[in-house]
């Protein structure tokens, strides 16, 4: 699921730094599980969020985290 | 049709830039013997300067416009909006005295007080990118990296501004002109500090648009610090051949940093 969610970062934030954002982000919030549930993974896109805004604006980070929503729903990503 | 204007742009810049160091590679070229020739390149070198100005303003204009007014970053995409149009203006006038008035423009000219204006606009501007970006909630490094880079920098860069500028400083009469003409790399190097630690910051995003944004910024205030360190060359030491090569140089900085607010103007789609 982290994969996914790095894969559809990756883009706009490079590869180095999309994987440090979601890895931080999910030890910040103590989510180690491989799989995570539908609360949790909500919990971690808010809390990449605000950053994001600084980079990308709002609707750009809300539609780059509907992107990712719908690959994690879809189950186009890597576990 | 909007997606396609900065390669235009590009385009154009290396158009004008090729024709503008035509007088330095090939000063015997026959187009160049033609009658008004001379100020035909000056003109040239003029448009090629203003046109990245006045896009890179619109565009700029455009981030500010796109982000919503909340944004942490709107305020710093003011100010840099404001440095391209300050700079704008300062360059039309100064093609206004050699086009139309047809005269050099004096040091100081009115236009100068645009370009000092869109310095300070500039500096604050790259103050408060670096401020926000730094404190975004994303992992960019130890809260104490950005300090210590723009000490180092300032370190650094105030020592090499000392040794290529100072013995022009002793060349020409302590003239309001010869001051002007020193004070613009003075304050490239005031900019470049901030530079340093966005340079920092945004070589994290490596890869992503991100960086393809911040990366032809910075390279354009590393291009402008060049330019106006050769201006100061040529219009101090009368190093004349150097000429050419400050206007490309300024073009291609322009252009960077246009091209640096169009990549931002259209990530926001």
């Amino acid at each position: 699921m982290l994969a996914t969610i790095i894969r559809e970062l990756t883009p706009y934030l490079g590869a180095t730094m999309a994987r440090a954002a979601a890895l931080t982000n999910s030890e910040k919030l103590g989510l180690f599980a491989p799989e995570l549930t539908a609360a949790q993974i909500d919990q971690l896109l808010d809390a990449l969020s605000p950053g994001l805004h600084v980079f990308l604006g709002k609707k750009k980070t809300e539609d780059a985290l509907h992107l990712v929503r719908r690959a994690l729903a879809t189950g186009k990503g890597a576990p | 049709m909007i997606r396609i204007l900065p390669r235009v742009l590009v385009a154009y810049a290396l158009a004008s830039s090729v024709f503008v160091l035509s007088r330095l590679v090939w000063p015997h070229a026959p187009l160049l013997a033609v009658a008004g020739a001379h100020g035909l390149s000056r003109l040239v070198a003029s448009a090629g300067m203003l046109t990245p100005l006045l896009g890179g303003a619109l565009w700029a204009l455009g981030v500010v416009r796109r982000l919503e007014p909340r944004n942490r970053s709107r305020p710093a995409w003011m100010l840099f909006c404001g440095w391209l149009a300050s700079f704008a203006i300062g360059e039309a006038l100064l093609a206004a005295y050699v086009h139309v008035l047809r005269t050099a423009p004096p040091i100081p000219s009115v236009g100068d007080g645009f370009f000092v204006a869109g310095y300070v606009a500039l500096i604050l501007g790259l103050a408060w990118f670096s401020r926000v970006y730094a404190t975004s909630g994303l992992p960019l490094g130890p809260s104490a990296e950005p300090p210590i880079i723009a000490a180092v920098a300032a370190l650094v860069l105030g020592a090499a501004g000392v040794r290529w500028l100072q013995p022009l400083a002793h060349l020409a009469p302590a003239t309001p002109g010869t001051v002007l003409t020193l004070t613009y790399p003075v304050l490239d190097i005031v900019v470049l500090v901030p530079t340093a630690v966005l340079a920092r910051i945004t070589s994290r995003f490596h890869g992503g648009r991100v960086w393809t944004i911040w990366g032809s910024i910075l390279a354009g205030f590393v291009s402008l610090a060049a330019a106006d360190t050769m201006f100061a060359y040529g219009d101090l030491a009368g190093v004349a051949w150097l000429d050419p090569l400050t206007d490309a140089t300024f073009i291609l900085g322009y252009t960077l940093a246009a091209l640096g607010a169009a990549r931002q103007y259209e990530l926001l789609e």
